[in-house]
């Protein structure tokens, strides 16, 4: 890995959460490598492309000339019967959308990571969640991560539970941009035996196209069948929602790293009267903060897609107030995060707080303010300038 | 938990430093992490980078809002950053400077050196690095050996010359605060 002066396989290495997930890609052997270059998802693509040109991975990387080809081009690829990754975020995840659909009807175990970032206008190339909050519907499992550490362990596990028979969806492991993907910290990177123990290599065992055996796959289908195929997606989903406590549990014993259950963590629940949730890098610094206070804890909602009602409805189960941080908003009603786990929250005493909009910091007074208006009748707008 | 601001403008190699110091903090089993004031930056404009060190694991993921340490890569930073308020009272601040410029602050300590001189006389760059072993020898923390080998994990090149500014500095600052 010729990132730097000196890289190890089997030990520490301090890295960007970019490099993390480059490296953890490399090491579970794509195919193909398809994506476009965006701020600030692009230095994924660049140490993708370093470790093609010198051989130390061996991948078809196609150069593509727009986000919604990038796509297409993993659909196309992945349908071969191969594993493939991608990379993307903001304008170009938005770009995507019409694709994301098709992969995820289509049931291709795709991997792609996103960096998360706005989406304009204005133009800002700062993180929030708005990007992966607009692709909610699109029928791919959504994995949020805390840190580097998180991101390079969540792309290997992603393989894993997407190509599971019972999965057979694809997988966006999430993480923001510029806050993880520029952040430097140390990271266990596996070594490739490792993860060749993990992970068995991919083997398409449904549909895929050869021209041996020629299909057809994504035909039309009509008014008495459509809705078979979407409620075979949900199931998925459903099963998902147990492939993903396995794969973690399974991957805690391998590596030795655990996060939560796969789909949520939780963190000083136990005699917390007040709970803050929230996803991704946020919920370090919230953590930080709720190590000053008693009685405060947080629930990290880790599977955004899908969505832990199960086990969100029990870990609040002893909470009386509940506060959701979100960074992305639905327009005309209320934060993403916050109007679903408020849906299946036992507590009545709950609300929002939108936060880190286009790359606001957000700092621990910050939330200081969200833990003192916890479970208030009223959402917030934090630090907005009216 | 130290908090450190690295101050540059666009080109002249504070986010490496920060880098390179969060790898040096590494070496010693300290954990730490390093992240740009994330910008759109352009060459020559004010760039902030930002390190955190500490025995215990490190959670939060913010910028540093008040630093222990200051690193002034750039010292026309002084007045259009407010450098000397975004330091803890008592905090340190490390200027590149030909000047002296103690007087910026009575509640700081300020270490004025002339990096790029010395840069100079080994290989023309480092400036940078070389505040890094001007920061080594002004804590406790860290060792300049640790400094050395994260230069030499860091840089594919130019280790030998980048470790030489680093431990020069370090030599004369350390001798300078006995």
């Amino acid at each position: 890995m010729p990132l730097f002066g000196k890289f190890k396989y089997g030990g520490k290495n301090v890295i960007s959460g970019s490099d993390a997930g480059a490296i953890a890609a490399k090491l579970c052997r794509p195919s193909v490598i398809s994506a476009y270059p965006i701020t600030p998802q692009t230095i994924i693509v660049e140490r993708l492309a370093e470790m093609v040109n010198n051989g130390e991975m061996k991948a078809e990387m196609v150069k593509v000339e727009s986000e919604h080809s990038a796509a297409s081009v993993q659909m196309g690829a992945q349908a071969t019967g191969v594993r493939t990754i991608g990379a993307s975020c903001s304008q170009g995840l938005a770009l995507m959308n019409e694709i994301l659909h098709v992969i995820s009807g289509l049931r291709l175990p795709c991997v792609m990571m996103v960096a998360n970032r706005a989406l304009s206008a204005p133009i800002s190339i700062w993180n929030d969640h708005s990007d992966t909050m607009a692709s909610r519907d699109t029928g791919w499992i959504q994995l949020h991560c805390e840190n580097n550490q998180e991101i390079f362990d969540t792309v290997i596990q992603a393989y894993k539970i997407a190509e599971d028979k019972n999965v057979m969806l694809p997988i966006m492991p999430c993480f923001d941009g510029y806050i993880l993907s520029h952040l430097y910290e140390s990271v266990n990177v596996a070594t490739q035996s490792q993860v060749d123990n993990f992970l068995p290599a991919y083997k398409a065992v449904h549909h895929y196209l050869d021209p041996k055996r020629p299909i057809t796959i994504g035909s039309v289908a009509p008014p008495n069948c459509y809705t078979e195929f979407k409620f075979q997606q949900q199931k998925a989903m459903d099963k998902a929602l147990k492939v993903i406590k396995k794969v973690n549990s399974e991957f805690s014993k391998e590596f030795g790293r655990s996060y939560g259950n796969g789909l949520v963590e939780e963190y000083k629940l136990k005699n917390a009267d007040t709970v803050l949730i929230g996803m991704g890098s946020v919920c370090g610094t919230i953590k930080s903060v709720v190590d000053k206070h008693k009685g405060v804890g947080l629930l990290r909602i880790k599977s955004f897609r899908p969505f832990p009602t199960e086990d969100i409805v029990r870990a609040l189960s002893n909470a009386k107030r509940v506060a959701v941080v979100d960074k992305a908003f639905s327009f005309g009603n209320a934060g993403p995060l916050f109007t679903e786990v408020k849906a299946v929250s036992p507590v009545k005493k709950i609300n929002g707080f939108i936060m880190g909009l286009g790359g606001r910091s957000i700092t621990e007074k910050d939330i200081e303010f969200v833990i003192k208006n916890a479970g208030v009748e009223k959402n917030f707008w934090v630090n907005v300038n009216e | 938990m130290i908090e450190i601001a690295i101050h540059g403008r666009g080109g002249q190699g504070a986010v490496t430093a920060s880098q390179i110091l969060a790898m040096a903090f590494e070496e010693q089993g300290i954990r730490a992490q390093a992240f740009p004031q994330f910008g759109t930056e352009r060459t020559g404009s004010p760039v902030k980078s930002f390190v955190r060190a500490s025995r215990r694991e490190i959670k939060i993921k913010a910028p540093v809002t008040l630093a222990d340490y200051s690193i002034v890569i750039d010292p026309t930073l002084i007045n259009t950053v407010n450098i000397v308020d975004a330091t803890k009272p008592r905090g340190t601040i490390v200027v590149n400077t030909k000047n002296a410029l103690s007087n910026i602050s009575k509640k700081h300590r300020v270490i004025c050196i002339d990096v790029n001189e010395i840069a100079k006389s080994i290989f023309a760059r480092g400036a940078n690095v070389g505040l890094l072993g001007a920061f080594v020898a002004s804590t406790r923390v860290l060792q300049i050996k640790s400094l050395t080998a994260a230069i030499s994990t860091r840089f594919p090149r130019f280790v030998k010359e980048n470790q030489q500014v680093a431990e020069r500095v370090y030599e004369i600052v350390r001798k300078e605060l006995v």
